[in-house]
Formats: structure tokens, sequence, C-alpha cells
């Protein structure tokens, strides 16, 4: 009987193909517990309010319209902080290249709500979503004691 | 108890070396009193754990990053009212399975369930939720046991272990006796009182 259990418990260990979360995760969840030393929960939710919202245009008159239309630029601001939107790709299918300008907001993810379109914050705050199935998203971005949110995102 | 296939992809670095010197009670007590390294403990010991299960249920990476980061959101919140420290690992394992089968309702377009009782009532009803089934959850907990109770060995006991059973190619005797020290008719040997060793741990 002992025996079988070792050769259990290596068995166990053979087939085990369990990874490490990531490192972004890992530290992330480390991080979180700052929010909690000494006072509530400081975790803070703001919703950006829109700016300005350029629609990717049409040529001018007289220019050649061979280029790919512009993109669209959506400027938000959340508090200290300002996300700068571009939109790319057609309705049914759109990127999204970005920027979270203001004060440092250190190790920050971004995403779609409900979806599984996520990224890390570059060292500049910048971020790229792909392949964006067509609809109307809520963009956020998670720092450790805060969230940004950015409604109504799509291509037009 | 079937026999093994082959070695499973398992990570190239080696365990760490770090003895486990706490329970999973006592962790939780110094996490309630504010103790940033015992947190820090905590998510190293259940890392792993945790993001295996949404990853068994086959969700994406990002679906598995968001679990993993819901889980640790909620444990921050509820650490001070979990009633039984001890337990901490069965509420760790129930709260991301609830988390991750809420993910995969969700990205069905499926109302996600309130409550643990309707989780499991969903899934007793669906044959695509054998991922999560409980002999699969024991299977995850078996291992994590397993890889804490490794990390508790002797450094060479920990060594010879993980080279042959924990990497993603298994160590040849004559690899794990280069870097052990010893001759390689040794090996073998070594290797059983090791395990012996790991399922005296595992028993206490």
């Amino acid at each position: 009987m002992g025996e079988r259990k070792l050769q259990y418990i290596a068995h166990l260990m053979e087939t085990d193909d369990s990874v490490d979360a990531p490192a972004d995760s890992i530290k992330w969840a480390k991080n979180l517990f700052r929010t909690r030393v000494g006072q509530p929960s400081l975790l803070k939710r703001i919703v950006a309010v829109l700016t300005a919202d350029l629609a990717g245009g049409r040529p001018a008159f007289g220019e050649r319209s061979a280029s790919a239309a512009a993109p669209r630029q959506m400027l938000f601001t959340a508090g200290e902080y300002a996300i700068d939107l571009r939109i790319t790709g057609s309705k049914k299918k759109f990127d999204i290249r970005g920027q979270v300008l203001g004060k440092e907001l250190g190790d920050a993810t971004v995403g779609l709500e409900g979806t599984g379109f996520r990224s890390s914050l570059g060292e500049n705050g910048e971020f790229k979503l792909s392949g964006i199935p067509g609809g109307k998203y809520s963009l956020v971005i998670k720092a450790v004691d805060l969230e940004l949110v950015a409604e109504h995102i799509e291509q037009m | 108890m079937t026999p093994s296939t082959g070695n499973i992809a398992a990570t190239e670095e080696p365990i760490a070396s770090r003895v486990v010197d706490r329970s999973d009670a006592e962790i939780v007590r110094a996490c309630r009193k504010g103790d940033q390294t015992a947190w820090d403990d905590l998510v190293g010991r259940y890392q792993r754990l945790i993001y295996a299960i949404p990853r068994r249920a086959g969700l994406s990476e990002e679906r598995c990053a968001d679990v993993f980061q819901e889980v640790f959101v909620t444990l921050l919140e509820k650490i001070d009212a979990i009633e039984k420290p001890e337990k901490i690992r069965s509420w760790i394992v129930t709260t991301a399975k609830f988390k991750t089968w809420s993910s995969v309702r969700a990205e069905k377009g499926l109302y996600s369930p309130e409550t643990e009782e309707e989780m499991e009532a969903q899934m007793a009803a669906l044959p695509d939720a054998a991922p999560l089934a409980d002999e699969q959850l024991v299977r995850l907990e078996q291992r994590h046991l397993i890889r804490t109770a490794v990390n508790m060995l002797e450094e060479r006991c920990r060594m010879i272990l993980s080279m042959i059973y924990l990497r993603e190619s298994a160590a040849s005797y004559a690899e794990v006796a280069a870097k052990v020290g010893v001759g390689e008719t040794s090996i073998s040997p070594l290797r059983t009182r090791c395990l012996k060793k790991l399922e005296r741990i595992l028993a206490d």
C-alpha cells in the first residue's frame, strides 16, 4: 500500500501541468494589500468625461481619398488623468490605441469590461487592444487603488 | 491508478528554495494584522492553484488573469470574516471555482449564478462542467499540497524530486547525480527516500 501511495504522489507530480500565474498578475495581487493596511479600502472608481470626439474625417474637397480614413479620436478626462484613444478599423472589427496621461499609475491594466480584451499599460501609459468585434464597450483602466472608466467606446 | 503516461509540461524554473515556515492559519492571522509579507506569502503560496482553476476550465489567458484578480480582491475584502483561517485553501478553491464558472457563463452570454448553491445546481446539469468537477479540483489541490510539501524538504531531496518530476523534461539520473554530487546508482534509492519524506510531510 505504501508503495502505491508513493507511486501516486510521483504520478501527480509527473502529470502536473500547472504554471505560475503571469508575473504582472502576481505583482498586482501583492500590491493590492496596500489598499487595506491601516484604513478602509481606497479603491476609487472614476467614470471619465468625454471632452473631445473627432470621428474619422472624410478627406477635404480636392484631396485624394486613397489613404485609410483617419482614426476616430476620443479624449476623456477622469480626475487628474486624461485618456486619449484612437480607434481604427471598421465597425465590424476595430483596434484601439490609447494612452493614459497624468500622474504615475504604477502597475495598471486596461481592458474592455465584460470581455477578454486586456493589456498592461506601457511605460508611458500606452496600450493597444486589437481585433475587437463591433459593439459598444466600456474601457476600464485598473490600478492598485483606482479604476478609470471610459464608456460608450465604439467605432463609427 | 493509471500509470504515468510521461512527463507533462511544468515550469523549467527550480522550485523556490524558501522553506514554508508558517501555516495557512498563521498567515491569514498575520494578514489580518496588516502584515504585508504575510499577504505576499499568501499570494505566492496560492497563485498557481488559483490560476490553474480557470485555466483547467479552458478560459483564455486574459480571462484567467481576470478570475485571478477577482479572487484576490474578494479574499482581501473577506479576510477578516473567514471563520476558519486553517480552511483558507478550501475557501480559495471554492471562490476560484465560483468566479470561473461565472466567467464561463458570462462568455456564453448566460446568466451567472448569484450563490454557490445555484452554481452547483447549474454545473450538475451540464456535461461541459467536467473541468470544474470536484475530482478535477481535488487533483489540483493535491498537486498544490505536493508542491508546498516539496518546498518543505531539505535542499537535496527538493532538488532530486524537482529534477525528476517537476521539470518540463525529466532529468536523467546521470544529470541528477552530477547536480547532487553522488554516484548515479545512488539516485534511485535516494529518490525513494525523498518520496517517503514527502509522504510523511503530506500526512502531517
